[in-house]
């Protein structure tokens, strides 16, 4: 009786250890980025998003649990071409003025490797939510917490169908997010 | 913007064949019976048919308040229908068009949050698109009425033309559309031209309308160009109209037409060079 009594003081003890191990992230903007590569039949445009925000919660314990919401700003975009950035900005692509916000909300973080994740979740953008997975390399320091991701997503699984066949539907994004810890 | 076999059909044969469809419901000449009734149908039918441009090109949404540019074609239809109705009076004909303009002008800019950063300039685009309506369709009628009505048209290629080269550096609806106007416009022209068209003045209104709704609408959705760009194309019938009057007029008629035609080619030129140039 005794032991069962002090086992459940152990399993009830459990949660409240591992919220003290989670750990909420703060994302250094200044050396965070999100960049995208669009490429078409005759070439290739690079860009990215200036202004974004990230709430992210790390798990050491159970990292499966952690969580990451990213919300984009889409009318901070910008590209190598003024005239493409404009163009980017209209209904054709990101439709700034009607959908201002791109988000990331994940739902399940898988381990891969010593220093590797997958972050499934959910991209809502232009009003329709795809769900996604995301490979991504961690990097840890005492001070900050670093993680980096290359992967391609459809742009028509949106509905940004604009020059299909001209532009090519795969986008190629990068990111690198830096927290401080 | 590259027009496939798609687009083609769509933004290119539709128009075309849709508008010497109502230019033969308006009759061809031989026949004045029931004309006012004409002109209304063939206002219709053409209203109709640049309708399923617009569709094609952006959707089905003629009163969305997120795209309000899209109520372009109510606006051309009013001024259309108002104009076949009023084709004998000036005075009536011009008050209609200015509240339809004025209307338009109501209408067709968005007025929800995510446009209040230009809110401020929206009461002048009010006034552009009002004078530029208004003013245009006054030029255009002179020139109709001083003997150009066989090449009146080509002005108008030419202003829409202007058009499609700011429209397609903005946003591929507007681009789509305003080719479908030029297609319009252009055969509307050719049948001016080889006499073959009767109410010269009945198709000014609906495509001035849609020609200076669309340069305001890709004010919207492109960066600012510089004023004298909107300007040009805006005003385009009337520079024509104010050159030919000061120099040209008492000379021959194939003379005002190689000075119109120059005019045209070279503000359409500086359009297109400062665009893309």
């Amino acid at each position: 009786m005794k032991f069962l009594t002090a086992l459940s003081m152990v399993c009830m003890a459990l949660p409240s250890f591992a919220n003290v191990r989670a750990e909420d992230l703060k994302l250094d903007a200044e050396k965070s980025t999100i960049e995208f590569v669009g490429s078409k039949t005759d070439g290739k445009h690079t860009g990215g998003f200036k202004k974004f925000s990230v709430n992210a919660k790390a798990d050491h314990d159970n990292p499966e649990k952690s969580e990451i919401v990213i919300e984009i700003e889409t009318d901070s975009i910008y590209s190598d071409d003024n005239n493409l950035t404009q163009h980017l900005k209209n209904p054709d692509f990101f439709n700034v003025r009607k959908f201002p916000t791109i988000k990331f909300q994940s739902k399940k973080i898988a381990l891969v490797g010593e220093d590797g994740a997958e972050i499934t979740g959910v991209l809502t953008m232009l009003d329709k939510d795809v769900e996604v997975t995301i490979p991504v390399k961690v990097q840890m320091t005492e001070d900050t917490l670093t993680m980096k991701t290359e992967f391609k997503i459809d742009r028509t699984k949106w509905g940004m169908n604009y020059g299909q066949g001209k532009i090519n539907n795969e986008v190629e994004i990068s990111s690198t997010m830096v927290f401080n810890r | 913007m590259v027009i496939g076999f798609r687009e083609a059909i769509w933004f290119l044969l539709l128009p075309i064949v849709s508008t010497m469809v109502s230019v033969g419901i308006a009759g061809t000449g031989f026949n004045q019976k029931f004309a006012s009734p004409r002109r209304l149908a063939a206002i219709i039918f053409f209203s109709i048919m640049m309708s399923l441009v617009l569709i094609e090109a952006s959707g089905w949404e003629f009163w969305s308040s997120d795209d309000p540019w899209k109520r372009c074609f109510w606006t051309a239809c009013f001024s259309g229908l108002w104009s076949a109705i009023c084709s004998r009076s000036h005075a009536t004909l011009y008050i209609g068009l200015a509240l339809i303009a004025a209307w338009t002008a109501w209408v067709i800019l968005p007025v929800d949050a995510s446009w209040k950063d230009l809110h401020r300039e929206f009461a002048f685009w009010s006034a552009w698109m009002v004078s530029g309506v208004l003013l245009s369709d006054l030029a255009l009628r002179r020139l109709v009425e001083k003997n150009a009505a066989k090449w009146v048209y080509w002005v108008l290629v030419a202003q829409v033309g202007g058009l499609f080269l700011l429209a397609a550096s903005a946003y591929s609806a507007l681009a789509s559309l305003s080719l479908g106007l030029v297609a319009a416009t252009f055969v509307i022209a050719c049948l001016a031209s080889l006499r073959r068209i009767d109410h010269a003045e009945l198709w000014i209104a609906p495509i001035l309308f849609l020609c200076v709704q669309l340069v305001v609408a890709t004010r919207l959705y492109s960066s600012p160009r510089p004023l004298w760009v909107y300007g040009l194309i805006t005003f385009l019938p009337c520079i024509v109209v104010v050159v030919d009057a000061l120099f040209f007029a008492p000379k021959s008629n194939w003379r005002r037409i190689a000075v119109a035609a120059g005019v045209c080619v070279i503000l359409v030129a500086l359009v297109g060079w400062h665009i893309y140039g």
